[in-house]
């Protein structure tokens, strides 16, 4: 089974998926950043002087990273970006969920701000998080006895 | 290979440790000594990210301000650079809506033309479906989009006029309610079932691509 799924072939498929996800994702917020902003405000947890900042530059990033994992290019290097883009947009919904927030997750552009939907993004997010991190630890697969 | 590379992989293995066995599988050493390297090449890729979006934004025809102005600031902006009137305006019509209106309201009043409706929502959501006959006008875009309907908006400022945005949650369609308040606007109600409603009764959509 671990053979099956540590196979680079195998792997190629989630990894192209990710990819994919994350340059729609971050299109649908270069479209339009004044929106991202707006729901990276509604996170509350940063200031005014750094969520204009973030809501320009984390969409090309995520769009770069997406690339990077889809095409296979430094993928390693796209996926650990992933994984900690998706590790922080977990505490940052899981933060707000605690709270009781009306969060507007902005994950793929503008939605319907409610508490089920703030649900289904963290579940999402959670499920990106756990398929990254096994592509990632698939890279670094040890050798079996006897191999060179 | 390096030497270090090399013991890992002549380690002997135990069989009853998890670790051990998780270990078989992936080689941490290996790992623990290119996550440095990764997250080395995670921060050019992220200047880089960084780079390219503020270049973007320099292009773009309004681009965002380096500090963020919350919507609620940004509509108060708005609203202070379009003329409100002096004196409160007359009632000219003989309807006078509710602060909210339900659904079967909202029905009767497009069935019978009695006024306008408004979508609070995104332009590029209004594109996608909006109530048919409804007019956009984005909180994100209020001023410019104002402009568009000002005169037909000023003939009366008594007339009905429905705002909704996307659902019960959204704070879109009271903001905009209170500006347009603001600006004179004495009848002005809000569909706060807003388009999920809408859409979850089947009810006809417009759209506009």
């Amino acid at each position: 089974m671990k053979d099956f799924l540590f196979n680079r072939w195998v792997l190629v498929v989630p990894r192209m998926l990710i990819g994919a996800v994350f340059v729609y994702a971050g299109g649908t917020k270069l479209i339009d950043p004044g929106q991202f902003a707006d729901n990276i405000a509604s996170f509350q947890i940063l200031p005014d002087s750094t969520i204009n900042v973030l809501a320009t530059g984390l969409p090309p990033t995520e769009i770069l990273a997406g690339l990077m994992m889809a095409l296979g290019w430094r993928h390693l290097t796209a996926n650990l970006t992933v994984l900690i883009l998706t590790a922080v947009f977990a505490v940052a919904l899981a933060q707000g969920l605690a709270r009781g927030l009306q969060i507007d997750c902005g994950c793929f552009g503008s939605g319907n701000p409610s508490p089920t939907s703030t649900w289904i993004s963290l579940g999402r997010d959670i499920l990106l998080f756990a398929a990254s991190l096994w592509i990632y630890l698939a890279g670094f697969r040890s050798k079996k006895e006897g191999q060179n | 290979m390096p030497i270090l590379e090399e013991l890992a992989d002549h380690l002997p293995l135990v069989r009853d440790s998890s670790r051990k066995k998780l270990n078989r599988v992936v080689n941490f050493r290996s790992l623990w000594k290119n996550v440095a390297k990764h997250s080395f090449q995670t921060l050019i890729l992220a200047t880089a990210g960084f780079g390219v979006g503020f270049t973007v934004n320099q292009l773009r025809d309004k681009p965002l301000p380096l500090v963020y102005e919350s919507k609620e600031l940004r509509l108060e902006k708005a609203v202070a650079h379009l003329a409100a009137p002096k004196q409160q305006p007359k009632a000219t019509s003989d309807i006078l809506l509710p602060q909210r209106v339900t659904l079967e309201q909202l029905q009767q009043f497009i069935k019978e033309k009695r006024g306008l409706v408004f979508d609070a929502r995104s332009g590029r959501l209004y594109r996608f479906g909006h109530i048919p006959g409804a007019f956009s006008l984005p909180l994100a875009d209020f001023e410019n989009a104002y402009k568009r309907y000002q005169t037909e908006l000023e003939r009366d400022r008594a007339q009905p006029l429905i705002v909704y945005c996307s659902n019960a949650h959204c704070a879109y369609s009271t903001l905009v309610q209170k500006s347009l308040q603001e600006l004179g606007y004495s009848n002005v109600a809000i569909f706060a079932g807003g388009w999920s409603e809408w859409q979850e009764n089947g009810l006809p959509e417009e759209s506009k691509q």
